[in-house]
């Protein structure tokens, strides 16, 4: 069998498969639902991570100043911060994976 | 409304614009996807997660480079080939000869004849099967199909011929 051939009947079988299992397309509200549906759990998602960016925010820049100030010790005093802040991002990305 | 028009609009946030977009190409989604997948719910699936995908990175599509529908094409085979990798190897064998045998379930039950280059088809690797599609069917050339897929050309080529080799070798024997 000549590439030609493949060619024919690979469009042949192709062509068949359309027509075995061809269905119309849904109507506009669906596409519209899904799109609206989308877009606002971007939003959501959008949302959640600008609060989680403004909470983390003001932690590093104090742990920051707080290391340029008064050394390396000061890094001990915002440790349980850190970690509060760590177990929060972890506890809202889990959440995430369940509701995405 | 034309395409480029309706894209401007989709990427500036009218959700109209970016709703028929979808619509009007989704016939030619299913089919692709159904095509390569040869699984009718799966294809559905995928075409779904095609959509969501294609608008959350709307903002990097650009009509100068590729068509809307070859970026449809590419975002689905994506999430095809990635479904695929999550499935362990002996599932995936085991899904092919399913879904062969649904399809020949859905011929016989509409009196519809069956292609036994589907059977051929059907018994190839996925990661075989896309590119073959992708080039013998849709037209794409082989460059094209390694940056849609995001594999080098290399390995499409040697995909590509090992696959049509091992096709003309089981229409012989049948």
């Amino acid at each position: 069998m000549n590439q030609h051939e493949i060619d024919e009947r690979l469009k042949e079988a192709m062509d068949r498969l359309d027509h075995l299992t061809h269905r119309d397309t849904p109507p506009a509200e669906w596409f519209a639902s899904l799109v609206a549906e989308q877009q606002a759990r971007q939003k959501r998602a959008f949302r959640r991570d600008l609060l989680l960016f403004l909470a983390i925010a003001p932690f590093a820049v104090l742990l920051t100043m707080g290391t340029l100030a008064y050394g390396i010790g000061a890094t001990l005093i915002f440790q349980p911060f850190v970690l509060g802040i760590l177990s929060l991002t972890v506890v809202l990305r889990k959440r995430k994976k369940v509701d995405g | 409304m034309d395409e480029m028009t309706l894209i401007a609009l989709a990427k500036q946030g009218n959700t109209e614009a970016l709703s028929e977009l979808f619509r009007s190409h989704y016939a030619m989604l299913r089919s692709y996807l159904i095509k390569i997948t040869l699984k009718p719910d799966l294809a559905e699936d995928l075409a779904q997660d095609t959509m969501i995908r294609a608008m959350q990175k709307l903002h990097l599509y650009e009509p100068r480079r590729s068509r809307w529908s070859t970026w449809l094409i590419t975002i689905a085979s994506r999430l095809y080939l990635d479904h695929l990798r999550k499935l362990r190897r002996d599932r995936r064998l085991l899904d092919g000869e399913q879904s062969i045998r649904q399809l020949r379930w859905m011929a016989q039950s509409s009196n519809e004849e069956w292609h036994e280059l589907l059977d051929a088809l059907g018994e190839l690797n996925p990661e075989i099967r896309v590119p073959i599609i992708m080039k013998h069917y849709y037209g794409f050339s082989q460059e094209e199909i390694a940056t849609m897929l995001d594999v080098p050309v290399g390995t499409i080529k040697s995909r590509i011929h090992n696959g049509i080799d091992r096709i003309r070798k089981e229409m012989d024997k049948r």
